[in-house]
């Protein structure tokens, strides 16, 4: 029987064209598989065994193509030639494909050790995991440096403190991240925590300013060393805790308790004060009135009258100091109105300039917007009075230049009427700063001053709900606010 | 010392003036028999990794390279046969584009050099199918 030998080539070619690609795109694979996986024999032997199935489909192909080519057209010596190398591959190939086939015959074993490096994958990742997720809870933020100041790895909270996106932090120098410097910290003589840290391979803190959003920040910083499994240093662990808001709040809190202490302060000076002037009061009454009674009794050319009228002198005298007093410790009986400052002081100068000496100069600004003010006309008259007289007893020597000035400050969103009694006098000593407004307390020469001055206007200033601010410098002078809300 | 002495028996021995026998000479049928052994060689292994992966493998294609191996036993068993059955075909029975078919060895030789190409594609693509899988499972694992 005749039997066509075309179906024969036609499959021959087709199959090898197919075998071809298959095992092209098998090579393919078990590449990437050993390149994933370089530690996993199994893939290796894939590798090589594809590589053989290949190489196999391939020479056979070519072989069967180029002998048909051959046959066809009469060249069968050549093939006779070349039919030795391409079957010898062939094969080699065939052998080598089954000999790979039984190096992972144990695939038991193979197969163990596949599952084993998955669960450890798994294992890792769930570890890498966990760690990472306690790394972001953190609640401050925390930074991984290596040895050369490179930042390897931020938590949430970096982040979020720093408003820094991680792909912008990662590989930069720390010493640009957190201080916004060009060179690490040490250079610029400032404590580096890395370099610390290297040294005695030990956790330290210290204090740092920071950088965020282009303002300094006081920050403690807590650094550890990271250290590889032969003990060698790899860099640190930073844990940065922001102390700024918390030593405003300190700040605050000292200003506050200190505020409490100077009000309670008076409150208690007040109370004994109080208590005293009414006694005295009384007693220069009684002391006053006889006094008066005598001499309306006595005619002329006794000489008791001369001494009658030196104990009535001195007990007006102790009675203006007793009003002081009752000022201070009681202002708040005062009859509070709207009140112009800047009119009462315009009305006040004539009288206050009669005070002024040839060489001291005043100066007066007033502010036309001025808010009013809610205050007891004749006390804030008083306040300005002793204040003016403050200022000239500081320049008695010198001479210099008195400024009253009114000015519109806001506290608090309010809006406060003030007024800045300023003079290039001696100035204040730093010691003295805290005591000023305490009774009683003065500098000045005996028989110069009570002391009460300046208690006296403190007293008025808290009774019209006021504030009293000092700015002085010993050598260069003081200069008073007293400032009052706007009734507008 | 004596590693010494032995090394240069060994060497006096290996150079000793013989004849040189060292180059194996092949010729004639070797070629064909290389070849059968080999496809010999391929269907014991196969039957070995056959009766080895009988018992699935949790977590690895064992059915793919199961079938790639049968698929391979198949097309040796073929091939192995086509080979044989080739040489007790008349050459002068090929005449251009028709085998004048004599016997039922023909008829075999004509049959098996169309089927074998099925079995080795088939086994070519359960080894693609089993490597794919395992690049899948690799994937997922990773990607996890």
């Amino acid at each position: 029987m005749k039997l066509p030998l075309y179906p024969v080539w036609i499959v021959d070619f087709l199959a090898a064209v197919t075998v071809i690609l298959i095992t092209g795109y098998a090579v393919a694979v078990a590449l990437y598989l050993h390149r994933e996986n370089r530690e996993v024999n199994l893939y290796r032997y894939l590798l090589v065994q594809s590589i053989a199935l290949f190489v196999f489909a391939s020479g056979r192909a070519v072989g069967h193509i180029v002998k048909r080519i051959l046959l066809l057209y009469g060249y069968p010596h050549i093939w006779k030639d070349l039919s030795p190398i391409s079957g010898g591959v062939n094969t080699l190939t065939i052998a080598i494909f089954p000999l790979i086939a039984l190096l992972y015959t144990d695939l038991r074993r193979i197969n163990d050790m596949l599952l084993a490096l998955k669960e450890e994958k798994e294992r890792f990742r769930r570890l890498f995991t966990y760690k990472q997720t306690i790394f972001d809870s953190m609640m401050h933020p925390a930074v991984v440096i290596d040895r050369d100041f490179n930042i390897k790895d931020v938590n949430q909270r970096f982040l979020e403190f720093y408003e820094y996106k991680k792909d912008d932090v990662i590989g930069r120098k720390c010493y640009e991240v957190s201080h916004g410097y060009p060179v690490p910290c040490e250079q610029r003589g400032e404590p580096c925590p890395l370099r610390a840290v290297e040294e005695t391979k030990k956790g330290l803190t210290i204090r740092h300013d920071h950088i965020k959003g282009g303002q300094k920040r006081v920050t403690e910083i807590y650094a550890t060393a990271l250290l590889n499994e032969s003990g060698g240093f790899e860099g640190i662990i930073e844990i940065t805790k922001d102390l700024t808001d918390e030593i405003k709040a300190e700040r605050e809190r000292e200003r506050m308790a200190e505020e409490l202490f100077e009000m309670r302060k008076h409150m208690a000076l007040r109370t004994a004060i109080g208590g005293i002037a009414h006694e005295f009061n009384n007693l220069l009454a009684a002391i006053l009135g006889n006094a008066e009674l005598m001499l309306l009794k006595l005619g002329e050319g006794f000489s008791e009258k001369r001494r009658l009228q030196t104990i009535k002198r001195a007990a007006e005298r102790a009675s203006g100091l007793i009003r002081k007093m009752m000022i201070y410790e009681k202002a708040d009986f005062f009859n509070r109105a709207p009140v112009n400052v800047n009119s009462l002081i315009e009305n006040s100068l004539p009288e206050l300039k009669k005070e002024l000496s040839e060489d001291i100069s005043l100066h007066c600004t007033l502010e036309p917007s001025l808010p009013m003010i809610s205050a007891d006309r004749e006390s804030l008259k008083q306040a300005i009075k002793n204040l003016f007289e403050n200022a000239l007893y500081a320049m008695k020597d010198q001479g210099g230049k008195l400024i009253i000035r009114t000015y519109t400050r806001k506290v608090n969103h309010n809006p406060y009427a003030c007024i800045e009694i300023k003079d290039t006098g001696t100035g204040i000593p730093p010691e003295n700063l805290s005591r000023i407004f305490d009774p009683f307390f003065t500098t000045k020469d005996v028989g110069e001053g009570e002391g009460l001055g300046l208690s006296v206007v403190k007293g008025i200033v808290d009774a019209n709900q006021g504030f009293i601010e000092v700015d002085s410098r010993e050598g260069e002078g003081s200069s008073f606010h007293i400032c009052f809300p706007s009734i507008n | 010392m004596k590693g010494f002495l032995k090394g240069i028996v060994f060497i006096t021995v290996l150079f000793s003036p013989l004849h040189a026998f060292a180059v194996q000479e092949h010729a004639g049928a070797e070629g064909l028999v290389a070849h059968e052994l080999a496809h010999l060689f391929f269907i014991l292994v196969s039957l070995y990794l056959l009766f080895v992966l009988r018992k699935p493998q949790s977590g690895f294609p064992h059915r793919e390279l199961r079938l790639t191996f049968l698929f391979f036993l198949l097309w040796n068993l073929i091939t192995f046969s086509t080979h044989l059955i080739r040489e007790r075909v008349n050459p002068e029975f090929f005449t251009g584009k028709y085998l004048f078919a004599r016997d039922g060895f023909h008829y075999l030789w004509y049959a098996g050099s169309i089927v074998e190409h099925f079995f080795l594609i088939g086994a070519c693509l359960m080894f693609l199918k089993t490597l794919v899988k395992l690049k899948k499972t690799e994937q997922h694992s990773g990607g996890q």
